[in-house]
């Protein structure tokens, strides 16, 4: 029982913090730590973990050369399960142990929980996983992003099918799903039907987490619709494409840049549907990522590699820019001298992945423009329709 | 030595405790948890704030789970509308803070009457299903009626101001959290020595007998569906302070499931019961990932892309042995180690 | 009326599956008095080992199905015997608890060997479109709806016929009175488990081949409770066409109301039903004697 004792007091000395002094934090003499919060369990694991690699990978790359000015980059990443109460509890965890800045920031509602927050510790900030607008408009003095908005997603793939590929009679659709970041593209939806003025049917919502479209797709069909947005996250692209072809519908598809993931691809090429997406990047597996794939391929084990997508090109960009910004401070690196020279003007290469990209105290936001892509997912291939284009 | 417990005087009947030993106890654990914040960082804190809401939650979930016998599965549907309550009155009705927590104990107690009428005829599971399928309305509701709630946009509350408390502040809302946290303990210590608390147990342990006995079934079910369901939203309010940010993705079955799992492993139908639980439930997940921060780091990243995982087997290990050795769950633990100290050097 | 005819199709092809997981809610309620909450993941279990063995050993289709249900079997027996089994005897509610345990355990455990990734679970029998009337369903789908009738039949004529089912409604009734008239009680409660696992085992296989086999499938499991409770706890094959009420009513009010009500009617509907029949549609009605 005495041990026990000891034990209880050993437990309570532990929990006195042991912060390094130093003039900024989450910089010491060695290290510089770079955080993530992101959804690395959960149905949005796919995506998050993938991310969470991208980061990993842009800082493996800046420590292979030596590090930030004779500091090594360190990534540390919080799980919020997509849940946005723990993407608050885990942007506190880092704080904690010493954060510098900020790149992955939850999903859509977990960034728009996290955000006053960063404010009031002027945290340097990247919001790349899911771009909402409301973290750079107004804009918030240490919060940047990279991306177009779903909104600007759906709606360049409206004008394009608008444009390009109308079918007779159109009619718009959109299912989508009942939390933010279905509002998100129904407002995208929203734009092109003010801007064409065609016929529309009613939305259609959907519960997180569901599986089976039958009842939807039927709807969808009966009421005519021929270009759909089908507003799925992850599986549920697939599964409206698969009820859709039972019915052999004629459907223009307008969907957002998960449907681009391989094992997406793969649950949907059984419909036999081409679809369209859109991207501010370039695809995987093009020529602007070859650099990208470089790096990973030095940077990550096999397994880790599995991991890596699409979402990791955005983390990684980000990664880079965040490091770059830290580059340029020189040795004494402090939040407001990355703030400074995120907004100089000078540009941030990216590698191929985007143009290299530039930011302005007026200007938070960077790599809006869209492209529309033509997504075959039998063939697996991701092909660009368009130029990049401002929306 | 006491060999058992004999009470003697009135007075020691309505004591809540005669015992000097477990005043003492009392009092130290108080003062650790008051000296707690000027230790711990900012992020243990956190957790313990956390931990603080659920044990108000919990000794709701008690009264109506471990003290009546209604079984709840809904939980979450109290709680989200408690703690949409309170962000909506603050945010959109400028309501002061000081009104706005009380308000969602309210607002909970009233809805628990609306799922309490008609189930009174429901037993065991179908009663927890039924809560269960309230709390599902309850958040379609939230997401639905943008007009009133915000819908898929959340809630943010600004204003924390609580009585010249800056609730914004880390420390000053862990204190705001404990202090609510004591006074529902000794809310639901007293409720349970009096006669309503034995009617309680009395429908608990055999409702048609304690009918028989002069127990309105009726009456004292909603009274106790009210009770805990105030608790509950209260607890609601406590995490709206806390979030600064609500939505109702938390508030899924999964949460009313970990309710639950508090007061079992905690110890059904009693208050310590609901705090010990809380301290386990939320912090087991933090203490597998101490454990795991202490592997060598060539082990680690060897692992790194499966440390989420690692933590889910380790507390789901963690709950089933646990249970294993003391199916009573860690009241029963803890009342072992008394008898070995009060017993001691006697005891085996 | 095809429109009507289509909606009610597409109710009873997710339906079955809601009932098929309810029956083995059911059966291991019935003669344990556990509601087993870790029941999704134990589908989720059997229906990972099965996607593995049909695309990694590139097991044929019927070879697979005898295959996945005696794995389904040992899963659910060795389940019982490693973690419910010692709790014999103690509190139900720890028992409950368990599995609640149980279901992190295996959530975590399954995504640790399979990975997050959804992937296709592929078979023969899949993608054909089959047209009855005016209803179309995939093959896949119109199997989900024969196996969850050929699954109630055959539970209905075990627990009505055999010498073991009927072993298990007696230690349902009365457990000490069973073990008095020679049935081994521990046995039943293995079996149990047996049954539910391949039960639930199979309604999983069926939903993947229908959807994917992904890590958030244990979620069905919890989509089954109120099919299971609508019908009765206590009767697996009502809780069985439960299923089939909520599914079919889940469709028909997001064909003709929407507002996301699919997944929250069901919920309405459970409520109104145990208003007048506060035992489920088609459960016992408990009798209390003073």
């Amino acid at each position: 029982m005495r041990s026990l004792r000891y034990g209880a007091l050993c437990a309570l000395t532990m929990l006195i913090p042991l912060s390094p002094v130093s003039a900024e934090e989450g910089v010491t003499k060695t290290e510089i730590v770079i955080g993530n919060v992101l959804p690395m369990t959960s149905s949005a694991a796919l995506v998050g973990r993938a991310a969470h690699f991208g980061t990993v990978i842009a800082a493996a790359e800046a420590n292979a050369n030596g590090g930030v000015n004779g500091r090594k980059i360190i990534i540390k990443t919080e799980d919020d399960g997509y849940v946005p109460a723990r993407t608050v509890q885990g942007l506190r965890k880092l704080m904690d142990e010493g954060l510098f800045g900020l790149i992955g920031t939850g999903a859509g509602a977990g960034t728009a929980a996290i955000l006053p927050i960063l404010e009031e510790e002027k945290i340097p900030t990247i919001v790349s996983f899911s771009p909402v607008k409301a973290s750079i408009d107004p804009i918030k003095p240490t919060i940047f992003m990279i991306g177009a908005s779903y909104q600007d997603l759906i709606f360049a793939q409206m004008k394009y099918i608008h444009d390009n590929d109308v079918p007779e009679n159109p009619k718009y659709g959109i299912i989508r799903q009942d939390d933010d970041f279905g509002n998100q593209l129904e407002e995208g939806f929203n734009r092109a039907i003010e801007a064409y003025k065609p016929e529309a049917a009613d939305p259609i919502r959907y519960k997180r987490g569901q599986k089976d479209f039958g009842a939807e797709i039927l709807r969808t069909r009966s009421n005519g619709v021929n270009i759909l947005v089908a507003g799925g996250v992850t599986t549920e692209i697939p599964a409206m494409l698969k009820e859709a072809s039972k019915f052999k519908m004629d459907l223009r598809i307008a969907t957002v840049p998960t449907s681009t993931l391989p094992p997406i691809m793969k649950l949907s090429a059984p419909s036999g549907y081409h679809y369209y997406s859109g991207d501010y990047i370039s695809p995987m597996g093009s020529d602007g990522t070859a650099h990208f794939a470089e790096v990973a391929k030095a940077s990550l084990t096999e397994e880790e590699l599995g991991a890596v997508n699409r979402y990791s090109l955005t983390g990684y960009v980000a990664g880079k820019i965040m490091i770059e910004a830290i580059r340029r401070c020189g040795d004494e690196p402090t939040r407001a001298c990355v703030v400074d020279k995120m907004t100089s003007g000078e540009p941030f290469d990216t590698t191929g992945i985007t143009l290299p990209l530039t930011f302005a105290p007026d200007r938070h936001i960077s790599a809006t423009a869209v492209r529309v892509l033509e997504v075959d997912p039998t063939a697996g291939t991701v092909t660009p329709v368009t130029e990049f284009e401002q929306f | 030595m006491r060999t058992r417990h004999f009470v003697e005087t009135y007075q020691k009947h309505v004591a809540l405790s005669d015992s000097p030993a477990t005043w003492s106890w009392v009092a130290i654990f108080i003062i650790a948890l008051l000296a707690f914040p000027f230790l711990a960082s900012t992020y243990l804190l956190a957790m313990v704030t956390s931990v603080g809401i659920m044990v108000v939650g919990a000794i709701g979930l008690n009264i109506l789970t471990g003290s009546t016998g209604l079984i709840s599965l809904g939980q979450a549907g109290f709680l989200a509308s408690g703690c949409y309550t309170t962000g909506l009155l603050i945010t959109d009705y400028g309501w002061p803070p000081e009104l706005a927590l009380p308000a969602a104990g309210v607002v909970s107690a009233l809805l628990s009457l609306l799922v309490g009428i008609p189930s009174l005829r429901l037993k065991g599971l179908y009663l927890a299903i039924t809560t269960m399928a309230f709390s599902f309305i309850v958040t379609h509701f939230l997401l639905y009626a943008e007009s009133i709630t915000h819908g898929p946009y959340g809630v943010r509350i600004e204003d924390l101001n609580f009585l010249g408390l800056d609730l914004a502040d880390q420390v000053q809302l862990y204190l705001f959290v404990l202090a609510v946290a004591i006074l529902t303990a000794l809310a639901a210590l007293n409720i349970l020595r009096t006669r309503v608390g034995r009617a309680f147990n009395a429908i608990r342990d055999h409702d048609i007998a304690a009918r028989v006995m002069g127990i309105s079934l009726t009456r004292y079910k909603l009274f106790a569906f009210a009770i805990s369901s105030f608790m509950v939203g209260i607890a609601g309010g406590l995490m709206a302070f806390q979030f600064r940010f609500i939505n109702v993705d938390i508030f899924n079955v999964l949460l009313s499931i970990e309710a639950l799992a508090v007061i079992i492993v905690g110890g059904l139908g009693s208050v310590a019961g609901a705090i010990l639980g809380s301290f386990f439930i939320i912090l087991l997940p933090e203490a597998t990932r101490e454990v795991l921060d202490f592997l060598p780091d060539s082990i680690s990243s060897a692992l790194s892309i499966y440390i989420y995982e690692i933590r889910g087997l380790m507390t789901g290990l963690t709950i089933i042995i646990m249970l294993r050795i003391k199916p009573q769950g860690l009241v029963g633990l803890w009342r072992d180690v008394k008898r070995y100290w009060t017993h001691w050097p006697l005891s085996k | 009326m095809d429109l009507f005819l289509n909606f009610v199709a597409s109710g009873l092809v997710i339906g079955s599956i809601y009932g098929i997981i309810a029956v083995a809610f059911a059966i291991v309620f019935k003669t344990t008095g556990v509601l087993n909450f870790a029941q999704g993941e134990v589908m989720m279990l059997v229906t990972y080992t099965s996607w593995s063995l049909g695309t990694e050993l590139s097991l044929p289709f019927y070879a697979l199905i005898p295959v996945s249900i005696i794995g389904a079997a040992l899963i659910g027996i060795v389940i019982e015997r490693i973690f419910i089994r010692p709790m014999i005897g103690q509190p139900v509610f720890s028992i409950v608890m368990v599995t609640i345990g149980l279901a992190v355990f295996l959530r975590s455990m399954i995504v640790m060997i399979w990975g997050p990734d959804a992937a296709p679970f592929d078979a023969a029998i899949k993608d054909e479109i089959i047209e009855i009337g005016p209803v179309v369903l995939f093959s896949e789908q119109l199997y989900a709806i024969l196996l969850f009738f050929v699954i109630s039949g055959v539970v209905f004529l075990f627990f009505r016929f055999s010498r073991v089912g009927i072993a298990m409604r007696a230690t349902a009734m009365d457990e000490t009175a069973a073990l008095l008239m020679g049935v081994d009680v521990r046995k039943i409660s293995s079996l149990a488990w047996a049954i539910s696992a391949v039960v639930s085992g199979l309604g999983g296989i069926a939903f993947a081949l229908m959807f994917s086999r992904a890590p958030d499938l244990w979620f069905e499991g919890l989509r089954s409770f109120p099919a299971t409770i609508l019908g009765g706890l206590d009767s697996p094959l009502g809780s069985g066409f439960g299923g089939l009420i909520i599914g079919v009513i889940g469709a028909l009010s997001e064909g003709y109301i929407g507002q996301g009500l699919k997944e929250i009617s069901g919920f309405f509907v459970i409520i109104i039903v145990l208003m007048i029949r506060p035992y489920g549609l088609f459960g016992d009605k408990e009798l209390e004697r003073v």
